[in-house]
């Protein structure tokens, strides 16, 4: 008989475990429904609104009226796009899994589409040699014909080792300077970047601070945490460097920036970054299937002052041409060595 | 939490090592990570010793492990990877025992790892318990060969380590190399923070002298309002065996 009760127990306690019974119910696959979600998920968690200035309940205002119930996927996610748009982050984007559908705000750029570059050009026109650091693609390495400078490209902050910037100095030798190109260079891990950017650094120097939402209001961040160059290696390279940059280097690559500008012999010639510095959120769902993912944190430089939305703005500004590459001219790398020649002195 | 089991058959075998494996499943929401509703499922292994004391105390050690997938009705684009981890340290006196019937009843220390990782870690979420739980078990002997068991553990204070509100920051970033920090990284808390339920029903078969089958069924129920509203409920299915010297 006790048996009998223990297994009814058993039964019941199993029945019971019904989903929305435990979980609560789920929210509605409808378009309000994911607009409302969708909204309130950006106002409450996105970081960036304070430090570009925008107004993100106007946006509710104007495209709110815009979706109803028989508001189409194609409807929404014309306007889920606008609504990224307005944001001018290339951190945020939407995504729709089942139609292999992908936006990233600012993705639009005619700026970033115009940014041209030809590895073909400064491999055969401009390097005496080029080597890759390691299998990994991303990091190669080499000497500009004719002198005594050396050449490191990156393409993202990850994937790799950091410490391998130590070997590359070591294997370029006693070069006199060095041209460090991040143009086209989209990010990875702020940690990589700073790890790189040790082995430049000429002291420790206060560069930013960061601050993560921590709260639902517009103005509820977490206490700034500060972050500061710091010498890496066994020795550092304070010769004069150049970093080249253009409007897709962008997130870690930099924050590499950050640290390499607050070193007096580091100058940045190209065109003003991306201006995207905050990390992403995770993932996020909708009821539709659909995915997105926004900035959630604020970067400030020691001064108060936001580099979002603007970027670095170069020392000295020269972008490349088609017309240019197609004469295997690349003329960022031909600006980066007249300088080193006419204030260094170096060639 | 709850798999402290007989040694009255054999008054001579002081020790009881026991390997299991099952079948999980559960419901989970965890509004810092989704607001969506999912369902859990995948396989569950428990390795467990028991130690019986003098006074028929008893000394337990216990580690368990669960994975399989986690997945929303909304899109089969949302499968993600739930692992849950579990270790445990308990010791329970005796409160009442006779010929057929025996209770105890102590406290646990333990440590709980539960996550959730989607698309290795494009999306993330975590809670993180170590601290004190009381329990307490029943057993109860039907013949020399049957008995049944029932159990029951509540953590009273602990530890607590959940995502930040954004979810994802730079200091879990900056730790994702260092496990220990993560996991250790919240604030001593109780109820008023977390509940947490896990209860035993189980049955034994015994063989032989050392040998016995297990059969058990645990519901494992968590709710906290911590950062946000997280909820998950399992079920969990496990047979095994139990060796006794």
């Amino acid at each position: 008989m006790k048996l009998r009760y223990l297994l009814t127990a058993l039964i019941i306690f199993i029945g019971l475990s019904c989903e929305e019974m435990v979980l609560g119910e789920e929210p509605t696959n409808a378009p309000e429904s994911n607009f409302e979600i969708f909204w309130q998920d950006f106002d409450e968690h996105y970081g960036l609104f304070q430090a570009r200035g925008w107004n993100w309940d106007s946006i509710y205002n104007v495209y709110r009226p815009m979706v109803n119930s028989q508001t189409s996927d194609a409807e929404l996610w014309s306007i889920f796009h606008d609504m990224i748009t307005y944001l001018d982050d290339s951190h945020t984007f939407i995504y729709n899994p089942d139609e292999d559908l992908f936006y990233a705000s600012g993705s639009e750029d005619e700026e970033a589409a115009s940014e041209v570059i030809s590895w073909d050009v400064i491999n055969n026109h401009y390097l005496e040699y080029s080597k890759d650091a390691s299998d990994v693609i991303g990091w190669k390495y080499g000497k500009m014909k004719n002198s005594n400078i050396g050449y490191i490209v990156l393409t993202d902050m990850d994937n790799e080792d950091p410490k391998i910037i130590d070997h590359i100095l070591s294997e370029l030798g006693n070069i006199d300077a060095l041209i460090f190109d991040i143009r086209h260079n989209t990010g990875g891990t702020d940690s990589f970047s700073a790890r790189v950017a040790g082995s430049f650094a000429d002291g420790e120097n206060l560069i930013y601070s960061v601050q993560e939402k921590n709260g639902p209001g517009k103005k509820d961040f977490a206490d700034k945490t500060f972050y500061y160059t710091e010498p890496k290696g066994k020795s550092q390279f304070t010769k004069p460097v150049v970093v080249l940059t253009d409007v897709v280097t962008v997130s870690a690559a930099e924050v590499f920036l950050l640290h390499m500008k607050s070193f007096e012999h580091v100058t940045q010639i190209g065109d003003s970054t991306a201006g995207d510095f905050s990390d992403t959120s995770m993932r996020r769902f909708l009821p539709n299937g659909w995915m997105y993912q926004y900035s959630i944190m604020m970067f400030l430089q020691p001064d108060g002052s936001s580099l979002d939305g603007i970027g670095h703005v170069p020392d000295i500004f020269i972008r490349n041409t088609e017309e240019a590459l197609n004469d295997n001219t690349d003329l960022v790398l031909d600006r980066s060595l007249q300088f080193l020649l006419e204030e260094y002195g170096i060639e | 939490m709850i798999s402290c089991l007989a040694n009255c058959y054999s008054q001579e075998s002081k020790n009881e090592l026991q390997l299991k494996l099952g079948y999980n499943q559960g419901y989970f929401k965890d509004i810092n990570y989704s607001p969506l509703n999912y369902t859990e499922s995948g396989l569950l292994v428990t390795l467990a010793y028991d130690r019986t004391l003098r006074n028929n105390a008893n000394l337990h050690f216990l580690l368990d492990f669960s994975s399989g997938v986690l997945s929303s009705e909304v899109s089969p684009y949302f499968d993600a990877l739930p692992i849950l981890a579990n270790l445990e340290i308990g010791y329970l006196k005796s409160l009442k025992n006779t010929q057929n019937l025996q209770i105890r009843g102590g406290g646990l220390l333990f440590s709980k790892a539960d996550m959730v990782f989607y698309d290795d870690t494009e999306a993330v979420t975590f809670t993180f318990l170590n601290g004190l739980a009381l329990a307490s078990n029943i057993e109860y002997s039907i013949s020399a060969k049957h008995q049944f068991n029932s159990g029951i553990s509540i953590p009273i204070l602990f530890v607590l380590a959940r995502p930040p509100f954004t979810g994802w920051d730079k200091e879990v970033d900056e730790n994702a190399d260092n496990p220990v920090r993560l996991i250790t990284d919240g604030h001593i808390t109780s109820l008023q923070d977390y509940i947490g339920i896990n209860f035993k029903l189980g049955y034994q078969y015994r063989i032989s002298e050392r040998f016995t089958l297990t059969a058990d069924y645990q519901l494992k129920y968590q709710s906290t309002e911590h950062r946000k509203s997280l909820t998950s409920l399992r079920n969990q299915f496990q047979i095994g065996s139990s060796f006794k010297f």
